[in-house]
């Protein structure tokens, strides 16, 4: 049996490497993106904490500036940094 | 969903709800239920069940949860509906989950993770808190099997048809009020007889002691010192004997052993013409490899690969 290739196609994928699935606050999938956005990727990025969890960058904007005081990860209540 | 197709999906607090009321249908909880008003989706209607082991247990309590607009980034706000001892009825109650301490509050939390605490802060004292009481143990108990009888009158017609919905499906669910019932487990203790153990190892040694006793006596009646001693003597003349023995043997074989010199050899030269040396060269590389080809197929055919050949060439 002889196979000859005429021609080939290139399909790529790729996913967030993030430990959950989902965001904690919006409770959209990582590959999804946050309520406010249509689309994922550059425009609606993954933000880690120092704590290593992750979130919609507009999800943890918008938490981290309606506090008053400190902002605490939503997730482990450490006192939030973003990751360098 | 056909009530979906009326809220507004722009909004991320209608999604984050959304997403919560499925979260709900597709994983139900045996302890709780909940579900929000087809008209408002940020008011929703509950009922929990007691915690078990208290004396709120067989207990069905309603209340309502008022969704913020800006959830889950603020605290929803809840009221309890059924008298429990515990919280007042028709009042906004005080609770770190609650509106009272927005500080408190985590945007990862639920309405599931507010149900879930609320359960666990019926056995504990209210504290002089909002909305917090502190009845005795037998009144609790009281309201308990009386919250089981009817759901409580609340609101609009709507509000009222969610809430009966609830708790006939909370009565199916939830196992009926216990009876305070004491049982003693008395474990009896089985011990090993150890004077058994005792005396087993007692004859074990005894019967050692015999042995050796018996074993010295033979010794010393069989062998008598003039004997032993003409044995010793015997025994080291014998290995003198084996010794001598030995090193002529080896003499022997090392006299034997014949030495061969290497001889070297004159290697053979041959003259021929360069271009066709290499041409004959090429031709036997050529003929080897073919052979070679010839016989590897065959060794294929033999070992029964045969499709494996032809699919592969």
């Amino acid at each position: 049996m002889k196979v000859k290739i005429l021609q080939w196609h290139s399909v790529a994928s790729w996913t967030w490497d993030a430990q959950d699935e989902t965001c904690g606050i919006c409770r959209m999938a990582f590959d999804g993106c946050c309520p406010d956005c249509k689309f994922p990727g550059d425009d609606c990025p993954l933000i880690w904490g120092s704590c290593n969890h992750a979130f919609h960058l507009h999800c943890i904007l918008k938490w981290v500036n309606s506090q008053t005081s400190t902002p605490l990860c939503p997730m482990c209540r450490r006192e939030w940094q973003f990751k360098g | 969903m056909e009530a979906t197709a009326k809220y507004n999906r722009g909004n991320p607090a209608v999604k984050r709800i959304l997403q919560e009321v499925k979260e709900m249908q597709s994983n139900p909880s045996p302890d709780f239920m909940a579900m929000p008003l087809e008209e408002d989706i940020f008011e929703w209607q509950f009922a929990i069940l007691g915690p078990r082991d208290s004396e709120f247990e067989g207990g069905i309590y309603h209340g309502r949860i008022q969704l913020p607009s800006d959830y889950p980034f603020k605290p929803p706000s809840f009221m309890l509906l059924t008298p429990s001892g515990r919280f007042e009825i028709q009042k906004k109650i005080c609770l770190s989950i609650s509106n009272y301490h927005p500080e408190h509050w985590q945007p990862s939390w639920s309405v599931r993770t507010a149900l879930v605490a609320l359960i666990a802060f019926m056995p504990t004292p209210g504290g002089g808190a909002l909305g917090s009481l502190d009845f005795k143990k037998e009144d609790r108990r009281a309201l308990a099997i009386k919250s089981r009888e009817t759901p409580p009158k609340f609101g609009s017609a709507e509000r009222q048809k969610v809430i009966d919905e609830i708790h006939e499906q909370m009565l199916s669910r939830a196992p009926p009020v216990p009876q305070l019932l004491t049982n003693e487990t008395n474990e009896e203790t089985n011990q090993l007889p150890a004077s058994d153990a005792s005396d087993e190892h007692a004859h074990k040694a005894v019967g050692g002691v015999n042995t050796a006793g018996s074993n010295s006596d033979s010794v010393n009646n069989d062998l008598p010192r003039p004997d032993s001693e003409s044995e010793i003597v015997q025994h080291i003349v014998e290995g003198r004997t084996e010794g001598v023995s030995n090193h002529s043997r080896a003499n022997l074989s090392r006299e034997n052993i014949p030495r061969v010199a290497p001889t070297p050899q004159n290697p053979v030269v041959a003259i021929q013409k360069p271009k066709h040396d290499r041409l004959l060269t090429l031709a036997a590389f050529g003929l080897t490899l073919a052979i070679m080809a010839l016989v590897i197929k065959k060794f294929f055919k033999i070992n029964g690969l045969a499709g494996y050949i032809e699919g592969k060439f």
